[in-house]
């Protein structure tokens, strides 16, 4: 049946060629370098008559020998051919600007980028090879508009806080999804404590090798993320490997190499100053006589001893990135492999990252329809790690560890006196974190196309395998015996995606593409762990492998599993090229869900009219390209924590019932049934424009996300014997604009380009279910809240007036606004600022002439304030802490209006907003000069290209924050602190800066 | 066709192999689900047990109970450090605020013992009947009546005796949550009616003696207290002299006896403690002497007071000395003092005494103008402290009686579950100057509560 109606098309086609008295021509269009481009309007020119080449490329046509075709698609430039006597006629379109004829990768699938509806921020290859990344998220750094991308510190492998189009969570994690290759894979922080131990974390994400991403996209608006349904809120990050494409094999070696130090040094007091001021603050404490210095030191010892202890615990650091890749395609395989070494020793002394990577990507086409893909990366890590913050290390050397101790008695082993413990101890610490990781994924499409024009199959299959390993040893001090500590994760994260697609063009103007899916995600992480005591050990090398079996103690382990299942749908619907509608609909079941919200639906509708196709805007001067889209949908955030809606009792409430320990039983957690996602509804439009010939192309946009039924772990009243329970109870609202542009400004011999983007990000609490701000109390003294209406994260702080003229005492101001020595740290503290910038982007220069060429990014942030959370102590307590050298400007007799009060030994911690900063900058974030060799060098060594450069990062800093580096994440262990404290420090290490030089070569 | 059919079989096969699994639920060490939690009467003892093991915590009875009315009524004093905390100072000073950690945790210690034992209430009943669902049913009303008793002495104004007590009390919680509930607070007369009830039902379920656990005669030694502190006399005679009469208790020879024998005679409710699991950990840390020095010690005042007769042998419960680091000398409590054969401390920590209940069946007779029999009360407790047989006890009148029992009361019961600060409430005098029923003596509905329950009630003043 479905072949008659086939044939009898057929019969009515060729009756009317007959008619016409016309000649049949056929042909293939080709894109340049790659194959068949379907959907190219294939026109007669000065006629109606046309067709459209199929999925291959291929056409047929009757037309009379004296007519032009035109071949026209959109990005691409139009081709007008004469007929003549040609009965085939290839076509290859070359694109009319590269970045709208981009075909990127979507949530399932591909897409050419200007049909996309969504909003999706884009990177390639190039703008992550070569680069001294920490990890491959920190390349979106200023080169994504709506994507704030801050490394916490210079720590090497230590976690990067990105923020898609700012933060709404609360309890639940504000990070993104990211996808490798369609397998959504484990990501943050999974050692000791959530880092806590050692106030520093890692980064799941850093085992992934940069120079094995194509490319990496991610969404942001509902159009685009929906797809991922309940865990597309915090945006998506897609992220495609490397793959061989056709042509001979390839060969890429790549090596750089350079140095690292801290972008900032903290100035402290030297001996001799801190002598001085700590007699002042004993005699302005009515002491009179010499001070007793801390640790017993004598007046003599003390100036004799000028120890920087900065300086015994940083370093220059040194790093190498070494690969070396392999590519090669045939119209049968396709192969992609590639062996990187990457080491990081940062500028903090005994702080390494190693990276061992091997992947490779296999493509086969078994038949013309059936392609089997195979992906294999295998990684191993090891992370030397050492203690900074309060855990000590660098946050000892600027805080406790006075200018006044010796390194080291007469004996050369270490000064240790109480109050004080040497930074150099914790350094003798041995802690590595080792991991290995397998990212594995297969798939096989299918193409349906010979049963059912258009359709095809997909099925994947991927796990991401994270074995880490960290052990600890503390050698012993004197007598005391060493100890330590193992502990081990696994995480086995597996995905199976199902897809059908089938894409239909009715009568040359309805395109329409289906897509129809199943997915399941399974996790489950393993943790077990010991301690070790009693162990000898030596001070230097590894000994814990050589422990008494009998010594170990506090075995202990968990076990967290998770799943999601999931279907989804999509349709793109395309008329005549100009407008664009597309919907898209998931559905997702969690683990993580209570039993009353088990399923949760996430729909998306979008638009999107191109309207420079119009005839009233064809051949405009000015315009080029002009596309207006807009979507409106929902995402949700399953990021909540495990097993939350159970109810728990504890099993270990003892007590001794007569002479025996009984483990009694007791109510721990409520149920909690109707726990779900976060449900976030998100509204966006953009306009899409090129002009003058896309010599300048860019996008504007509005998005407002509304972020409802946010995860708090809420206070019910204690008297139920309960004092939390996770609940979805807050709303928070974002909404900004994001710009971005590109500048062709320089075409030509010498060739300028600029990329411009920034976001701006209004964030707001609208709802915080009756809780009073308090409740949200965050920080050693609750300085960070949230309020009802005001910004998302609110500094809470002692108003600081300044020292009294009269007698040096500090005045701060009560609630009321009059004046006090001593402020209630309850009750008088007032709003004060947020964390998070209103403004940030990043603006990247290209220049090229001949064989040069230079880049230069610029980022920026802006509307901010960074809590600096050491200042109660550093610029305060000089009985405990030595002090920046600013605490000079303090109120003595002769300095009545200095900027900070009197010195006393008894100073209390009180956070105040003297330790509040604007935290806005300007930075020169990345910088690389590269030299490509001639092409006659190039032959003479059978070489197809070299290219030799520096690079610099974090090379200049532009800001009016003396405190520290103002790019900066403090490192906390609960969620609420993570997500509302981002920007309070506290001894938090600087940023690294970084300068290389290397080399690229291929043959 | 074939080859799509061996795609689509793959297909399912790999879809089938990871099963869709999508019900996990935790195992972690020490937890079990709620819905699994019960399964057997085995497991209503076991809960029993969870109660006992948070009644006795530092947060609860084990600890806060035990020494902050002291502070407030300045018979205890705490080191200067102490003192300047954020918490202490507020105690020290009766400027509470809401976010008072320590009171915070004595407010929910003391409701979560509640909760434990309201789960006991519930589930006893779904797994037995007779004798053991009653002992434990019984077990559990007492400490859910203990906890109320806490609390409403010191979150709450002062019962009244024979007026309408419409104050504002504590929440009462009479109901196991298993869903996230708010209650405001009972006034003081309910609360106070539901203990005496929970007392009353405790006392007629309870059959079993366990060292360690509560009895039916604890139950009625409790109630004797309640209604004392009410100032309901009569009631609390009739209660303490059920226990003199039929709960077969004797005084100890010695005055510290009770705290150097488990289970000693005079000992009526007491909780267990070995070393892996120390029920006095809390109150060894408070005033022990063995290696450092403790947090607390008696005021000055006091330890003059209590030392001033040497034939009295409980001036032995002080110490005075110097702190070890030097300074001015102090008067540390040795009550609690013991050590085991390890050296390590450990003590069972007694809660309810028969000294306390004699001293307070001798007020009452007084108060009833009963005069000889309350001196005689009164005289057996001071045979025992004075180590003197033939001691005798003459007063002058009611008046006189009364302020004897009570300064003997002061002395016999110093530095055990504030007493001092419940009896100058109870005996309406002033406390640091201030009247007995002031606001400012009344603890801040803590922000555990107060944040998850905005209708509750403040003590504003």
């Amino acid at each position: 049946m479905k072949y008659s109606l086939l044939f009898i098309v057929l019969f009515c086609l060729s009756t009317v060629a007959v008619e016409a008295q016309e000649m049949k021509v056929s042909g293939q269009v080709t894109e340049t370098g790659s194959g068949g481009l379907p959907g190219v309007n294939v026109l007669v020119k000065g006629s109606t008559q046309g067709t459209v080449t199929d999925i291959d490329g291929n056409y047929t046509i009757s037309v009379s020998s004296d007519a032009t075709l035109v071949f026209s698609f959109i990005g691409y430039v139009t081709e007008e051919i004469q007929v003549g006597s040609q009965t085939t006629i290839n076509v290859e379109m070359v694109p009319d600007v590269q970045q709208l004829s981009e075909v990127i990768v979507v949530g399932y699938g591909t897409q050419r980028k200007v049909d996309v509806t969504g909003s999706i921020s884009s990177l390639g290859a190039s703008d992550i090879e070569s680069k001294p990344l920490p990890s491959f998220e920190s390349a979106l750094t200023g080169k994504a508009a709506g994507v704030q991308v801050i490394q916490g510190s210079g720590i090497a492998g230590s976690a990067i806080s990105v923020r898609v189009r700012g933060s709404t969570s609360i309890s639940g994690s504000p990070e993104p999804l990211y996808v490798l290759d369609g397998v959504p894979i484990t990501s943050g922080d999974l050692s000791r404590s959530g880092g806590k131990q050692i106030a520093s974390n890692t980064n799941a994400l850093a085992s992934l090798n940069p120079n094995d991403i194509e490319s990496i996209q991610v969404l942001k608006d509902a159009a685009a993320a929906a797809i991922y349904g309940s865990r597309a809120s915090n945006g998506v990050v897609l992220i495609t490997t490397k793959r061989g494409t056709s042509g001979k094999g390839k060969v890429d070696i790549g090596y750089y190499a350079g140095f690292n130090e801290e972008t900032v040094r903290q100035d402290l007091l030297n001996s001799s100053e801190y002598v001085q001021l700590y007699q002042e603050a004993w005699e302005n404490d009515g002491n009179v006589g010499p001070a007793p210095l801390p640790g017993g030191i004598s007046r003599e010892e003390a100036l004799a001893t000028d120890t920087d202890w900065q300086d015994e615990v940083l370093r220059k650091g040194f790093i190498q990135n070494f690969n070396a890749s392999y590519s090669k395609g045939t119209d049968k395989y396709g192969l992609y492999a590639n062996g990187t070494y990457k080491e990081d020793n940062s500028f903090l002394e005994g702080n390494t990252f190693k990276l061992l990577s091997g992947r490779v990507n296999f493509d086969y086409n078994v038949t013309e329809d059936l392609k089997v893909s195979i992906g294999l990366n295998q990684v191993y890590s090891t992370n030397d790690r050492v203690p900074v913050g309060f855990a000590g290390g660098l946050g000892r050397a600027q805080g406790s560890a006075l200018p006044i101790y010796p390194i080291r008695e007469a004996d050369g082993t270490l000064w240790d006196e109480v109050p004080f413990t040497n930074p150099l101890l914790d350094l003798r610490n041995d802690y590595r974190t080792t991991e290995h990781r397998t990212f594995a994924n297969a798939s096989v499409s299918y193409d349906l196309g010979q049963f059912v024009p258009g359709l095809s199959f997909k099925t994947d299959f991927g796990i991401d395998y994270l074995d880490q390993n960290e052990d600890q040893f503390r050698p012993g001090q004197g007598a005391a015996l060493g100890n330590g500590d193992s502990r081990d994760v696994f995480v086995k994260n597996y995905t199976t995606n199902n897809t059908l697609t089938y894409n239909r063009i009715l009568n040359t103007d309805h395109n329409f593409t289906f897509l129809l899916g199943q997915s399941y995600n399974y996790s489950r992480t393993d943790t077990k762990g010991f301690n070790v005591n009693n162990l000898e050990g030596k001070i230097d090398g590894r000994t814990k492998d050589e422990f008494d079996p009998s010594s170990v103690t506090d075995f202990g382990r968990d076990l967290q599993e998770f799943s999601f299942l999931s279907y989804f749908a999509r349709v793109n619907y395309k008329f005549r090229d100009k407008y664009l509608f597309a919907a898209t609909m998931r559905a997702d079941a969690s683990s993580r869900f209570g039993e009353n919200n088990l399923w949760g639906y996430f729909p998306s509708v979008s638009a999107g009219w191109i309207i420079s196709e119009e005839d009233f805007l064809a051949n405009n001067e000015i315009l080029s390209f002009l596309k207006l889209r807009t979507a409106y949908g929902v995402t949700g955030n399953a990021e909540i924590g495990n097993y939350e809606e159970y109810g728990l009792f504890i099993t270990n409430a003892n007590y001794n019932n007569n002479q025996n320990l009984i483990r009694g039983i007791a109510p721990q957690r409520l149920d909690n049934p109707d726990l779900q996602w976060e449900e976030t509804t998100t509204f966006d439009i953009g306009l899409e424009y090129g002009l003058f010939g896309d010599r300048i192309y860019g996008t504007l946009g509005y998005y407002i996300k509304n972020a409802d039924n946010l995860v708090f772990n809420a206070n019910v009243p204690s008297s139920s014997g309960f004092t939390n329970v996770l609940q979805n109870a807050l709303e928070v609202e974002v909404k900004g604009f994001e710009v971005s542009l590109t500048s062709r400004n320089l075409v030509g011999d010498f060739k300028w380009t600029t990329d411009l983007n920034f976001t701006t990000i209004d964030n707001t609490v609208k709802d915080l279910s009756g809780l009073p701000p308090q409740a949200f109390d965050s920080g050693d003294g609750g300085e960070i809240r949230l309020f009802e209406g005001e910004d998302f994260a609110t500094f809470y702080l002692q108003r600081y007036v300044g020292p009294d003229p009269n007698n040096g005492r500090a005045i701060y101001l009560d609630i009321n606004g009059n004046q006090t020595y001593t402020p209630d740290q309850v009750n008088d503290a007032v709003r004060a600022g947020s964390p998070f910038p209103d403004f940030f982007g990043g603006f990247t220069n290209t220049f090229s002439y001949k064989n040069f060429d230079l880049s230069v990014l610029f980022n920026f942030s802006v509307g901010f304030q960074i809590y600096n959370g050491e200042g109660p102590q550093q610029l305060a307590q000089i009985a405990g802490f030595n002090q920046r050298r600013e605490i000079l400007d303090r109120w003595t007799p002769d300095n009545r209006d200095a900027k900070y009060p009197a010195l006393s030994l008894n100073t209390p911690f009180i956070n105040s907003d003297l330790y509040l900063q604007d935290g806005d900058f300007l930075r020169l974030k990345n910088l690389q000069l590269g030299y490509t060799l001639p092409s006659d060098f190039l032959q003479k060594y059978k070489l197809s290209r070299a290219r030799v450069f520096v690079q610099a990062t974090n090379l200049l800093l532009f800001t009016e924050y003396d405190q520290g580096d103002p790019e900066v994440v403090r490192d906390n262990q609960n969620p609420l602190d993570r997500s509302l404290r981002a920007s309070a420090t506290y001894f938090t290490p600087p940023q690294a800066r970084t300068i290389t030089a290397g080399i690229n070569v291929s043959f | 066709m074939k080859k799509i059919v061996n795609i689509l079989i793959l297909a399912l096969f790999i879809t089938s192999i990871t099963s869709c699994e999508l019900d996990f639920q935790p195992e972690a060490e020490n937890t079990v689900l709620t819905d699994e939690a019960f399964n057997s009467i085995e497991d209503v003892e076991l809960a029993l047990i969870g109660t006992y093991s948070v009644f006795r915590s530092g947060g609860a009875l084990g600890g806060v109970s035990n020494w902050i009315g002291s502070l407030m009524a300045e018979e205890i004093e705490t080191t200067p450090a102490n003192s300047t905390g954020f918490d202490i100072s507020q105690i020290l000073a009766l400027n509470f605020n809401f976010q008072n950690t320590t009171v915070r945790g004595m407010w929910n210690e003391l409701y979560l013992t509640i909760n434990r034992a309201n789960n006991v209430i519930l589930e006893a009943d779904n797994f037995a009947t007779g004798a053991e669902r009653d002992q434990f049913l019984g077990e559990a009303l007492f400490i859910r009546a203990f906890c109320h008793f806490e609390l409403i002495k010191y979150f709450a104004y002062p019962y009244e005796f024979g007026q309408v007590n419409e104050q504002p009390g504590v929440p009462l919680r009479v109901e196991a949550s298993r869903s996230i509930s708010s209650q405001p607070r009972a006034t003081v007369q309910a609360v106070y009616d539901q203990i005496i009830e929970d007392l009353i039902d405790a006392q007629g379920l309870m059959t079993a003696d366990v060292d360690g656990r509560a009895t039916a005669m604890a139950a009625r030694a409790l109630l004797a207290k309640v209604y004392f502190q009410q100032g309901d006399y009569d009631n609390a005679l009739i209660e303490a002299n059920a226990v003199i009469t039929q709960g077969g208790y004797m005084l100890n020879p010695g005055v510290s006896d009770l705290w150097q024998i488990d289970h000693s005679d005079e000992s009526i409710f007491e909780f267990n403690s070995i070393v892996a699991d120390d029920a006095g950990a809390a109150i060894v840390g408070t005033y022990s002497q063995d290696n450092q020095d403790p947090n607390y010690y008696a005021s000055f005042e006091f330890g003059e007071l209590a030392t001033s007769d040497p034939n009295d042998t409980r001036a032995g419960w002080y110490n005075l000395r110097s702190a070890s680091s030097g300074g001015e000398e102090r008067y540390y409590v040795a009550k609690y003092d013991r050590n085991n054969q390890n050296g390590e401390p450990v003590i069972n920590l007694p809660v309810i005494k028969l000294s306390d209940i004699l001293l307070i069946r001798a007020e009452s007779y007084a108060q009833d103008n009963q005069l000889n029999l309350a001196a005689a009360d009164l005289q057996t407790v001071r045979r025992r402290a004075f180590n003197d047989p033939a001691l005798t006890v003459t007063f002058g009148g009611q008046g006189d009686l009364i302020e004897q029992i009570r300064e003997e009361r002061r002395l016999e019961m110093a530095f055990e579950f504030s007493d001092r600060f419940h009896e100058l409430k109870r005996t309406k005098q002033n406390i640091q100057g201030l009247p007995y029923n002031s606001c400012e003596l009344l603890f801040k509905i803590p922000n555990s509560e107060v944040n998850g329950n905005p209708s509750i009630q403040q003590n504003d003043c």
